[in-house]
C-alpha cells in the first residue's frame, strides 16, 4: 500500500467536518459577505458599493461600538483565563469533595445568559438586593450596571465563561503526560514552578481553545450587554440587531458581521503569532 | 345557512352598495386562494369563504407576546373553534424576530408558509412587509366584523405605511409611570418644562427609557418632538412619504434644536436606562419615583407583582404618542380562506370586548365602547379614560424618529 | 480514577505527605466558599424569584420576598407539551454530540499534526460559524434548508445545529489531540496499524476528556439553541427552548417565569452530565490508560 502525501491525508481527514460546513455554510456566509457589498442585497439594488462600510466607519456610534464589542470579547476573557487555568489545575488535584466541585462548576454553563444578566441586576442594580442589605449599614454601592466600564455585564459574562474554559483546559490537562507533572514533583519542584513552568505550556493548546472560543463569543455578546452595560456605547451586535429588524437595512447590517468577523480573524490571527514561541517551547518537550 | 344563503342573494343583486377590494398596493393579490378574493365583498365575506375554510383542516397561529397566552389559548381559540366546528387553530407562542426571520426563508426558498395566522411585533412590520411576507389583503377595509378601525392605526405601523394589511389587533400608549408611595399625582410634573424642574429637584428619581434601546424612550423623544419643535417641522416630521435620507436630513437641520437642548439640560439629572424593563424595575426597586413606560407593560407588571400595586400612568398635557400591534396574513399561506375567517372573528365585537376584559388592551375598533369590560382594579392600572382620548397623538414617520433616535444618541449620549 | 489524581496520591505517599493531606481540606474549605459566594447566592435569589408571590410582590426595601408562592411553578408546570418538548430536546441533542464528534475526530486530527499550507485559513473557516455574528446568514441557512427540504424534520434539526456545534468540537478536540505524545501515534503507525485503529485504540481513549468536554458544550449548546432550531423545526418540531422562549424572550423577560424555566433546563442537564461523566470517565479513561 502506497502512503498517501500529508496534503492528501490533511485533505482527505479534513473533509467531514471543514466539508459539511462548507456545504451547509459556506454559501450563506458568502451571500452576507457579498450583501455588505452591495451584491444581491435584500431591500436594495443600487449596484456594488463600498457605501455600507462608509456608513459603519462614519458614524461615531459604531466605531464606538466596534471599540465595545472588542472590549467585551477581551477583558472578560483575560478575567475567566486568570480564574479558570488555576481552577482546572485545583479541580485536578485529590482532595474530599472533589467530584461534587466539578460537577457544581458546570452549572452556569446551562444557565441561560439572559437568566445571569438578570441575576446580576436584582443583586446589583441601584436598589437591588445588595444595595438593601448595605443600606441600613450607611454603605452604598458603587455604580454596576449601565456603568461606564459595564462592570455588571463583564461579572455575568465571567460567571459563564469561566466554568466553560475550565471545562476545556481540563479536559486538556487531564490528557497530557502526568509523568512530566509527577517526575517534577518528585525531583524536588514545588508546586508553584511545577504550574508555571510545566502544567501551562502543557495546558497551552487547551488554554488557547478555550481563550479563542471566549473571545469569538464576547464579540458577538448581545443579551448580557444590552441588559447590563452602559447606554452609550452600545455593542455593535446590537446596532446589528435594530438595523436588521427595525430600519430594515440589510447591507449595513451585512457590513458589520463582516467587520466583527475580521476583527476577530485579525486577533486569532495576532493570538497565534504571539503564543507561537510558547506552543513551540511545549512541542518540543 | 338559508338565511344567510338568502342575505348572499340579496347583496348579489345591490352590487353598488358594496365594492369589492383591490390589493393595497395594486397589482394582483399575491396569496393563492380558491375564492376570488377581488370579487368578495363584507356582505359575501362569510359565505365566500366560509366552505373553502371548512375544507383547511387546522391552521397554525403564531403570537409573539409575552402576556396574551392565557387569553388566546384558554379562551378566544376554544370560543372560535365552537362557533366554527371544522376549523382547528394551532396555536404556538414564539419569538417575533425569529419567527419573521423563518418567515424571509421560506419565501427566499419559494416554499409555503409555515404559519397563517402571525400576531406580530409593530417594529418587524416595514421589514416583513419590504421582504414581501405580509398578504397584500386590505384588512383594515375586507374584515366585515371591524368597519370602524381607526384610520391611522389600521395603515400605519411604527410610523411606517402599510396601507391596511396588518390588522391593528391591540393598542397601546406610552406614558409617565409614577409610584404614588413617593409622589402623589397631583405632584406629578405633566409638561415637558415641568418636568425639567422636577428632575432638576430630584436627581436620579426620573427614569427615562433610552430612546436606542426601548420603544417608551423612542415615544418619549416623539412626544418631545411634537411639543417643542415648531409646528412646520411636526408638520414635516409626519410626513410618511420621507426616505431615510430624507429624514436624516431633517434630523441634522434645525428643526431638533431645542429638542437637543432640552434633553442636554435634562440630561444630568435623570437616570437613562437601557429599555422598557429596566426603567419598569428601577421604579420597582424604590430608586426612581417617575418614568417613562409603556401603559400595557406597566398594566402586566402589577398585575405579576413585579411593579407595586402603588404605580400609575398617565399621560403630559401636550400629549404623548400611542401605537400598537397588529395581525397579518403571511403571503404565503396555503389557507388564507380559514386565516381570514380567523382573524375576522379576532376583531369582532365578542373577542375585542374579552381581549380588553382579560389584559387591559386597548381597541383600534372605534364604535366599541368598552367602559363595561374595564374592571375598577383595571381601571386604576390604565390612563384615565378622559386623559387618554385627549392626549393620546399618533407616531411621527418612523424613518424621522430613527434618524431622531440616531440625533439624540450622538447629541446626547455621546456628549 | 483519573491519572491526576493517581499522580498526586504517589506524591502524597512521598516526604511531603502531611502538607499534601492538608492542601486536600483547604482546597475543600476554598471551593466551599467561592462556591457558596458565586454559585449558592445567585442560585438562592433565583429560587426566591422562582417562587414570588404576584400578590404581593418583592419589592424594595425587602431583602426577602414577604410571602412565597408557587404560581409560577404551576404555570409552567401546567404545560402540557414540555415533557414531549424534553424528550425532543434529549434526542436532539444526543444525535447531535454524536454526529459531531465522528464528524470533528479527523478534521481535529490534521488540524493538530498535520502540517500543511493553510492550515490557520483553514481554521479560521472552521470557526466561522462562531465568529460570523447568526443574524447575518440566519435567513441564509433557513432557506437552503428549505430548498433542500430538511426543514420542520427532526433530522434537519440536527443538520442545522450541527453547524453551530462542529466549531467547538473541532476546536477542542485539536487542542487535546495536540497533547498527544507524537511518539504513541508513531509507535502505533509503525507496528503496522491502520488510521482507524489508530483512531479506535489510541485518539479516542487518550482524547477521552477533550471528548467529554466537546461532549458536554455540544449537548447543552444543542439543547439550548434557539434560533436554527425555530426557522428550521417550527412549528412542527418541539424542543425545550422553542416552547419555552417566551418566558425567556428578549423583548420584556418576566424573571420570576424566567427563573423556573432555568431550573427545568437545569435538573435534567446536571443530571445527565452526572451520568455522561460516570460512564464516559471511568471506562473511556482507564482504556485510554490501558493503551499508554
Amino acid at each position: 500500500m502506497t502512503r498517501l502525501s500529508v496534503p492528501m491525508t490533511a485533505a482527505i481527514l479534513l473533509l467531514p467536518g471543514a466539508g459539511y460546513l462548507a456545504l451547509l455554510f459556506g454559501l450563506p456566509l458568502v451571500l452576507a459577505v457579498l450583501a455588505s457589498f452591495g451584491v444581491l442585497t435584500r431591500g436594495y439594488d443600487g449596484g456594488p458599493t463600498l457605501a455600507f462600510y462608509a456608513e459603519l466607519f462614519g458614524t461615531r456610534a459604531y466605531v464606538d461600538g466596534l471599540v465595545f464589542s472588542t472590549y467585551l470579547a477581551l477583558v472578560p476573557t483575560a478575567v475567566s483565563l486568570m480564574i479558570s487555568v488555576p481552577l482546572a489545575v485545583l479541580l485536578a488535584q485529590s482532595f474530599p469533595g472533589r467530584r461534587l466541585f466539578t460537577a457544581l462548576n458546570k452549572v452556569p454553563l446551562v444557565v441561560p445568559g439572559i437568566v445571569a444578566a438578570f441575576i446580576v441586576m436584582t443583586l446589583f442594580d441601584r436598589g437591588g438586593t445588595a444595595a438593601r442589605v448595605l443600606a441600613p449599614l450607611g454603605l452604598d454601592l458603587p455604580k454596576l450596571v449601565r456603568d461606564d466600564w459595564a462592570i455588571g455585564a463583564v461579572m455575568a459574562t465571567v460567571w459563564k465563561t469561566v466554568p466553560f474554559m475550565t471545562l476545556i483546559v481540563g479536559g486538556a490537562m487531564a490528557s497530557i503526560n502526568r509523568d512530566v507533572v509527577l517526575a517534577a514533583r518528585t525531583l524536588g519542584a514545588g508546586p508553584v514552578a511545577t504550574f508555571w513552568q510545566i502544567q501551562i505550556p502543557l495546558a497551552l493548546p487547551g488554554i488557547t481553545a478555550a481563550t479563542l472560543l471566549s473571545f469569538i463569543g464576547g464579540m458577538g455578546a448581545f443579551a448580557v450587554p444590552n441588559l447590563l452595560g452602559p447606554v452609550y456605547p452600545l455593542p455593535l451586535s446590537v446596532h446589528m440587531y435594530v438595523n436588521a429588524f427595525e430600519r430594515a437595512n440589510w447591507g449595513l447590517v451585512a457590513a458589520m458581521g463582516t467587520t466583527l468577523s475580521a476583527i476577530s480573524c485579525v486577533v486569532l490571527l495576532a493570538y497565534y503569532r504571539v503564543t507561537r514561541g510558547l506552543r513551540a517551547a511545549g512541542g518540543a518537550r | 345557512m338559508s338565511k344567510k344563503f338568502l342575505l348572499a342573494t340579496v347583496v348579489a343583486f345591490v352590487p353598488s352598495l358594496a365594492s369589492a377590494f383591490d390589493p393595497v398596493g395594486g397589482g394582483a393579490y399575491n396569496v393563492a386562494s380558491t375564492v376570488d378574493l377581488t370579487a368578495l365583498t363584507p356582505e359575501t365575506f362569510e359565505s365566500s369563504l366560509l366552505p373553502v375554510a371548512l375544507t383547511q383542516g387546522t391552521i397554525v397561529f403564531y403570537d409573539f407576546t409575552e402576556s396574551f397566552k392565557p387569553l388566546f389559548a384558554d379562551n378566544l381559540i376554544p370560543a372560535f373553534e365552537a362557533k366554527y366546528p371544522g376549523i382547528k387553530v394551532g396555536y404556538y407562542p414564539v419569538n417575533g424576530e425569529t419567527a419573521v426571520q423563518q418567515l424571509i426563508a421560506a419565501k427566499e426558498a419559494g416554499q409555503p408558509s409555515p404559519v397563517d395566522v402571525f400576531f406580530m411585533p409593530n417594529g418587524q412590520v416595514r421589514v416583513s412587509n419590504e421582504a414581501g411576507v405580509i398578504a397584500n389583503l386590505p384588512l383594515n377595509a375586507m374584515l366585515p366584523a371591524a368597519p370602524d378601525l381607526a384610520k391611522q392605526a389600521a395603515t400605519v405601523s411604527r410610523g411606517y405605511v402599510h396601507g391596511g394589511v396588518v390588522v391593528p389587533y391591540h393598542r397601546n400608549q406610552t406614558a409617565i409611570g409614577y409610584d404614588t408611595r413617593a409622589i402623589a399625582a397631583t405632584d406629578v410634573p405633566l409638561t415637558f418644562a415641568d418636568l425639567l424642574v422636577w428632575a432638576k429637584a430630584n436627581p436620579g428619581k426620573f427614569a427615562m427609557t433610552s430612546p436606542a434601546k426601548g420603544g417608551s424612550g423612542g415615544g418619549f423623544l416623539e412626544s418631545a418632538i411634537l411639543a417643542l419643535a415648531s409646528d412646520d417641522c411636526v408638520a414635516q416630521a409626519k410626513d410618511f412619504s420621507l426616505t431615510p435620507d430624507q429624514a436624516k436630513a431633517w434630523a441634522a437641520g434645525p428643526c431638533l434644536e431645542p429638542v437637543m437642548t432640552y434633553f442636554n439640560d435634562l440630561k444630568g439629572s435623570v437616570e437613562i436606562t437601557n429599555g422598557n424593563t429596566d426603567t419598569l424595575t428601577l421604579i420597582a426597586n424604590g430608586v426612581a419615583t417617575v418614568g417613562t413606560v409603556w401603559e400595557d407593560q406597566t398594566f402586566d407588571y402589577i398585575g405579576r407583582g413585579l411593579l407595586p400595586p402603588s404605580v400609575r400612568v398617565t399621560l403630559l398635557e401636550s400629549g404623548q404618542v400611542g401605537d400598537g400591534d397588529g395581525i397579518m396574513i403571511p403571503s404565503g399561506t396555503e389557507r388564507v380562506e380559514a386565516a381570514l375567517i380567523f382573524v375576522n372573528w379576532l376583531m369582532s365585537d365578542e373577542a375585542q370586548v374579552a381581549k380588553t376584559s382579560l389584559n387591559g388592551s386597548r381597541t383600534a375598533r372605534t364604535g366599541l365602547d368598552l367602559a363595561g369590560a374595564v374592571s375598577a382594579e383595571m381601571a386604576d392600572r390604565l390612563i384615565p379614560t378622559a386623559v387618554f382620548q385627549e392626549r393620546s397623538r399618533a407616531r411621527i414617520a418612523g424613518v424621522v424618529s430613527s434618524a431622531a433616535t440616531d440625533r439624540f444618541v450622538a447629541d446626547v449620549l455621546q456628549q | 480514577m483519573s491519572q491526576s489524581a493517581e499522580g498526586v496520591q504517589i506524591a502524597k505517599a512521598g516526604p511531603r505527605h502531611g502538607l499534601v493531606a492538608a492542601d486536600g481540606r483547604w482546597i475543600t474549605m476554598g471551593l466551599g466558599v467561592a462556591t457558596l459566594l458565586t454559585l449558592g447566592l445567585p442560585l438562592i435569589v433565583t429560587a426566591l424569584w422562582s417562587l414570588m408571590n404576584p400578590a404581593s410582590g418583592w419589592f424594595a426595601p425587602d431583602i426577602l420576598p414577604p410571602s412565597l408562592a408557587r404560581a409560577h411553578w404551576r404555570e409552567a408546570l401546567s404545560d402540557r407539551t414540555i415533557p414531549g418538548a424534553f424528550l425532543t430536546s434529549l434526542l436532539i441533542g444526543v444525535c447531535v454530540t454524536v454526529l459531531t464528534a465522528v464528524l470533528a475526530l479527523p478534521p481535529a486530527y490534521a488540524l493538530a499534526k498535520l502540517p500543511f499550507r493553510a492550515k490557520r485559513a483553514v481554521e479560521l473557516f472552521v470557526l466561522a460559524p462562531l465568529i460570523v455574528p447568526g443574524i447575518i446568514v440566519a435567513v441564509g441557512i433557513g432557506s437552503l434548508f428549505f430548498r433542500l427540504g430538511l426543514v420542520y424534520t427532526i433530522p434537519g434539526v440536527i443538520l442545522v445545529q450541527t453547524i453551530g456545534t462542529l466549531p467547538f468540537m473541532i476546536r477542542i478536540l485539536a487542542a487535546t489531540i495536540e497533547g498527544v505524545p507524537d511518539d504513541i501515534l508513531h509507535a502505533a503507525r509503525s507496528l503496522g496499524a491502520g488510521p482507524l485503529q489508530v483512531a479506535r485504540h489510541i485518539l479516542v481513549p487518550v482524547a477521552g476528556p477533550g471528548f467529554l468536554a466537546g461532549g458536554l458544550l455540544t449537548f447543552i449548546s444543542s439543547f439550548e439553541e434557539f434560533e436554527k432550531t425555530f426557522i428550521i423545526g417550527a412549528p412542527f418540531v418541539q424542543t425545550l427552548p422553542v416552547i419555552l422562549w417566551t418566558y425567556l424572550g428578549g423583548r420584556v423577560i418576566v424573571f420570576p417565569t424566567a427563573a423556573v424555566v432555568t431550573f427545568l433546563l437545569l435538573a435534567p442537564m446536571l443530571l445527565i452530565f452526572f451520568l455522561a461523566e460516570r460512564v464516559l470517565r471511568d471506562d473511556v479513561l482507564a482504556a485510554g490508560m490501558g493503551k499508554v
